[in-house]
């Protein structure tokens, strides 16, 4: 009989534990690389997205005449990395407008940038400087019919090609293409630069540059919502990791003796040991595989909510989801190689486990403390968000170490002061299962910690950014007049439009604050459709204070220069000099920079760069015909409206999906944890059925003992999901107020949702139930065959 | 020779073919051996007219205006720059507009570098003609691309000013007259069946410069090289790639030579005398052996060279500086200093193409 004969005789022997193991490893590998998935390409996703939003600067001529071939030259020889884009409309309303853009100048745009770098040859720049010598319109089909049914005079010429990723209503041609349309229809050129570009040299005399698209930027809440569904993907694994010790410890002594027979038979330790290195890899192998096809399986089932979400905070039409490399899944079953590696190290190393039982407790008892002290003060001093995740982990594992033995004392104590015999005897059973299921059941303490953490996270983050939309999104219609405009003058026009009750101007520019350069956000406080806006903190009476003298600030920049409520500040807007004092601070999530609100009065004239655009109140949305204004008033064929309620609603529906997702995520951790934890308990009650069946023989009723069984169980899962609870709450603080503010200079505030703890701790009592159920009655007569 | 030819040809080719890794070189020799219909070809007994030649030629293909210099500071740091401006016609000119527009018939390149031993500095652009953003005007002479720019301030004086992300110059420049017409009076032939371009060059004297890279600037005079060629007709399916060398030695002389590399490898050469006269040097009258290889970024070059050029009294070996002096970019090529050492010293600039992974 050969050695792999021998080694595959302990699993047909034991069939539930190599089902077990590979089921733990095959969930663990489903989570992580489902979650890494999913992250990965959203990632991309939002990178790509963040680029189409960065700040532009749109260039125009000081004397108000429109840019044209000469204005671009003349900006490209002065150095600046200008590029410009005609777009060109055309009167029937179905018609898709033409973006013409110059290839060779795109790269200044980091939209067209990241596009050339990622090397795809379908890249749109580079498909534009492929076909150079012909005229090719690039556009979804649907649009690219809609374009061929108007058979427009010029068009006789042009190819056509379909393409995935422009935006609906837009077809993509370089800019000869469109001055060659433009006959056809209504052209207009723009020029555009980065905003950075502006810090390197100035702009030629005779023109100025306002901001294009000031855009809302939620780039750093997606960050952090993806940062914290990887740390879930990373626990998942944690928790594999300890299962599957636990599995391979539980058979080390049934393991031992086959092996030492091996042994006294001469087969060489080192074949041993390449032995069950191949049968570890063989394991992680057919758990990572499966597990990796699940997990890409798992993340298209989630992939629709997750690009929702995209889709609805930036535009991104489609999240590609590569299928699994090679080289993800060499990692994944690496990743698992190394965690069944650790978890039977003891066999590797052939190690007999020496009497130290009790010194191993004491340096357990010792050492963890030190461990959450040391990574607990890391945690708070430090502003490195990698060791801010590391000390997070140096606190779950001392934590993880601390409770099963806390249990244990816990139990103890109580078994010290009973009277009761049976009771005692009860106590001392739970502390033996304490001890033989120490690691699953740190597993499961650290999947309620990590499903209260996230959930605290995901919850605040919800109710946070529903915060945060209210104040971003307030009103019922927002306007951007497309060119800069006087705000005050506009502010009349739009009064006297048919059923607007209240319209907000809103102008943007720079300016300096304590002589550091911020945004400035001016408003008119007096507006109805402020006054609800929620502020982290302010004075009572605000909006009046900011007309006297005050000013707002956003919480990055209170943050970044210490600043608190009625703090001084010299705020610089042009030429003007002030000085103003905080009264208050308000939540804006949406962008990393520092930011401070004015009244519109004290910034009229004097705000560089200035871009006003309007929220409009209405009676009612759908009498006021909103959606004709563009063709009704001349004036505003140029901007662009948008209905607010819905943009409100389709992001929260986005984020709804997503969040959704995350707590699918953290019920399959919890369910991983609890099926092993029934697993193992399943085999160590068949272990300590000896006890119980000595106890019905000495005169206990087999109804009682079985009622106690399930009362033992469900304690043991029960108390450990109440001393997890603090654990759980603790993870939300480090999601919430330390990385958070550490990655992106915002913190979301920590709420405590009780209720979810509850729900949390009956699911451990279920699973302790479940476990007691399974074993069903613990008294068995056969077991005293060897008393 | 037409080196810039085969840089610019590989560079539209990979441009033209969506700038993809998958552009291989047959796809590119490809490209090169069938001329589009339209243009013109340049052909032995066509002359050089100055100054009208230092203009653009859009009834031909391709062509380009490329500068190489050997500098030296003060404290005798060494520097070497590169600068070049392409142009390839999509479609053949004449243009007739006068008036700027979007247009799709020619596309402008230019690529700069800065070395210094071991260091190398690269920076591109890249523009569409008819707006006006990059061209070239021959009285008084102007090349430009963005803020590049080649101009004369005098009729002996040039000035070029480039500014890369981690480097810039400008350098006032003296072209040494009469320009040097490289092969048949200005037809410089690239193969031994024939085909080539119009190619003349001035050696050049750096008079008075300032570059800045890694945050210092420096006061920088020295010598270089300046070659003009125009041409539509391209190499042959066999060819894979050359080696060129513009030297200074230290007794006034300078030296051109190529070899294109193919199943038959075809040398051409010019060396011009202190006084300015030249003379063409065919494949007999000079022999051009690799010595030494280096392994570099993208595998291994030869940057040791043995030179004999016996009826000038020339034995010399042309060492390449330490380091590496690939230009990136989609098909990469090898632009670097030399020093020259044996019967003469001296320094230049060598480029190579063809080599490597």
């Amino acid at each position: 009989m050969g050695l792999g004969h021998v080694f595959l005789s302990h699993y047909q022997r034991h069939p539930g534990q190599l089902a077990g193991l590979v089921l733990i490893l095959l969930c663990a590998a489903m989570l992580w690389s489902g979650v890494r998935s999913l992250t990965g390409s959203a990632e991309n996703a939002v990178a790509r997205s963040q680029a189409a939003l960065e700040p532009l600067l749109s260039i125009v001529r000081e004397d108000g005449a429109a840019l044209d071939i000469q204005d671009f030259v003349r900006l490209r020889r002065a150095g600046l990395c200008a590029s410009p884009r005609m777009t060109v409309t055309f009167s029937q309303s179905a018609a898709p407008a033409i973006i013409g853009i110059d290839p060779f100048s795109a790269g200044c745009l980091r939209q067209y940038r990241e596009q050339q770098q990622e090397g795809e040859s379908a890249a749109l720049v580079g498909k534009l400087v492929t076909q150079f010598d012909r005229p090719l319109l690039m556009g979804s089909a649907k649009d690219l019919l809609r374009w061929k049914q108007l058979s427009l005079p010029h068009s006789a010429s042009i190819q056509w090609e379909a393409v995935e990723g422009l935006s609906s209503g837009e077809l993509l041609a370089d800019i000869s293409v469109a001055a060659e349309l433009s006959a056809d229809g209504r052209s207009r050129l723009q020029i555009f630069l980065p905003a950075t570009e502006l810090d390197r040299l100035p702009l030629p005399v005779g023109y100025r540059s306002q901001i294009q698209d000031y855009g809302v930027e939620p780039d750093p809440l997606v960050n952090a919502f993806l940062l914290s569904l990887d740390a879930l993907g990373a626990l998942a694994l944690l928790v594999a990791a300890l299962l599957v010790r636990s599995v391979y410890r539980f058979a080390l002594e049934q393991r031992r003796r086959s092996l030492e027979i091996l042994l006294r038979l001469g087969v060489p330790n080192t074949h041993l040991r390449l032995a069950l290195i191949a049968e570890v890899v063989l394991v992680a192998l057919v758990g990572g595989t499966l597990g990796m096809w699940l997990g890409g399986q798992l993340a298209s089932a989630m992939a629709e909510g997750f690009e929702g979400t995209l889709r609805g905070m930036f535009n991104v039409d489609s999240l590609t989801m590569a299928g699994p490399t090679l080289e993800t899944w060499l990692g994944m079953v690496l990743i698992l190689a190394v965690v069944v590696a650790w978890a039977c190290a003891d066999l590797l190393l052939l190690r007999v486990e020496k009497q130290g039982r009790a010194e191993v407790k004491t340096w357990r008892w010792l050492a963890a403390p030190v461990l959450v002290a040391v990574s607990l003060a890391v945690l708070l001093i430090t502003d490195k968000l990698w060791l801010v995740f590391l000390s997070a982990l140096g606190c779950l594992i001392g934590a993880g170490l601390l409770l099963p033995e806390l249990l244990n004392r816990l139990f103890a104590l109580a078994e010290r002061y009973c009277r009761q015999p049976l009771l005692e005897w009860s106590f001392s059973e739970m502390r033996v299962l304490c001890s033989l299921l120490q690691l699953p059941l740190t597993a499961l303490a650290f999947a309620i910690a990590t499903a209260i953490g996230v959930h605290a996270m995901v919850t605040g983050f919800e109710t946070t950014f529903g915060r945060w939309l209210d104040q971003r999104l307030q009103g019922d219609l927002y306007l951007d007049p497309g060119r800069q405009v006087d705000a005050v003058e506009w502010e009349k026009r739009l009064q006297r439009l048919p059923g607007v009750t209240s319209v907000l101007p809103m102008v943007r520019g720079r300016g300096l604050l304590d002589g550091v350069p911020v945004d400035v956000f001016a408003v008119d406080p007096a507006s109805p459709l402020l006054q609800e806006w929620p502020f982290l903190v302010a004075v009572p009476d605000h909006w009046s204070a900011l007309v006297t003298g005050g000013v707002l600030i956003n919480e990055q920049l209170a943050r970044r220069r210490s600043l608190d409520v009625s703090d001084a500040v010299k705020v610089q807007v042009g030429g003007q000099v002030q000085s103003r004092s905080v009264v208050g601070i308000y939540a804006d999530y949406g962008r990393p920079d520092g930011e401070m609100m004015l009244p519109i009065s004290a910034v009229t004239d004097a705000l560089p760069g200035s871009y006003a655009a309007f929220v409009l109140g209405v009676t009612s949305l759908g009498e006021s015909g909103w959606r004709e204004w563009p063709e009704q008033f001349h004036w505003l064929a140029e901007s662009r409206l948008r209905d607010q309620a819905g943009l409100k609603q389709a992001a929260n529906a986005a984020f709804d999906r997503t969040f959704q997702m995350t707590r699918r995520l953290n019920t399959l951790t919890l369910v991983l944890a609890g099926t092993a934890l029934a697993l193992m308990g399943l085999v160590i009650f068949r272990m300590r059925q000896g006890s119980y069946t000595l106890l019905h023989v000495y005169g206990v009723q087999r109804r009682n003992l079985r009622r106690r069984l399930i009362a033992h169980s469900m304690l043991v899962t029960g108390l450990l999901g109440l001393l997890a609870i603090p654990l759980g709450v603790f993870l939300g603080w480090v999601l919430v107020a330390r990385v958070n503010p550490v990655a992106f200079g915002w913190a979301l505030p920590l709420h405590l949702y009780p209720g979810f703890w509850l729900l949390v701790w009956a699911a451990c009592l279920l699973i302790g139930a479940l476990v007691a159920l399974l074993v069903g009655n613990p008294v068995r007569l056969g077991t005293l065959k060897n008393e | 020779m037409s080196r810039a030819g085969w840089i610019l040809l590989a560079l539209l080719v990979a441009m033209l073919a969506g700038c993809t890794e998958e552009v291989g070189r047959d796809s590119s020799v490809g490209a090169l051996t069938d001329p589009p219909a339209g243009f013109r070809q340049a052909a032995p007994g066509m002359r050089v007219n100055l100054p009208e030649d230092m203009g653009a030629h859009p009834e031909y293909r391709l062509e380009w205006w490329y500068l190489t210099a050997n500098l030296k500071s003060a404290d005798g740091k060494r520097f070497g720059v590169q600068w070049t401006l392409f142009r390839n016609g999509v479609r053949p000119g004449p243009f007739t507009s006068v008036e700027p527009g979007w247009q799709r018939d020619e596309i402008w390149l230019a690529h700069a570098a800065l070395s210094r031993p071991d260091e190398h500095h690269f920076a591109d652009r890249a523009a569409r003609g008819g707006t006006g953003q990059a061209g070239v005007m021959e009285q008084p002479f102007k090349a430009w691309i963005d803020h590049w720019e080649l101009r004369s301030l005098d009729a002996s004086t040039w000035e070029i000013s480039v500014e890369g992300e981690d480097f810039r110059y400008r350098l006032k420049i003296q072209p040494q007259q009469p320009a040097v017409l490289n092969g048949d009076r200005g037809f410089s032939a690239k193969s031994a069946a024939g085909g080539g371009s119009m190619y003349f060059s001035y050696p050049l004297r750096i008079i008075d410069g300032e570059l800045e890279v890694g945050g210092e600037k420096f006061a920088v005079s020295g010598q270089g090289w300046f070659d003009r060629e125009w041409s539509s007709q391209y190499l042959k399916s066999d060819q894979v790639g050359w080696d060129w060398m513009a030297l200074h030695l230290d007794d006034g002389r300078h030296l051109m030579l190529f070899r294109v590399r193919g199943a038959d490898d075809f040398y051409s050469a010019t060396v011009v005398g202190k006084s300015g006269k030249a003379r063409t040097l065919t494949d007999r009258e000079f022999t051009l052996t690799p010595l030494e290889f280096r392994n570099s970024r993208f595998g291994s070059v030869p940057t040791t060279w043995q030179l004999s050029v016996p009826l000038a009294d020339i034995n010399v070996q042309v060492r390449s500086w330490p380091g590496d002096y690939w230009n990136p970019g989609a098909l990469r090529y090898w632009e670097g200093p030399v020093e020259v050492s044996g019967s003469h010293t001296g320094e230049g600039y060598l480029e190579m193409t063809g080599y490597g992974d």
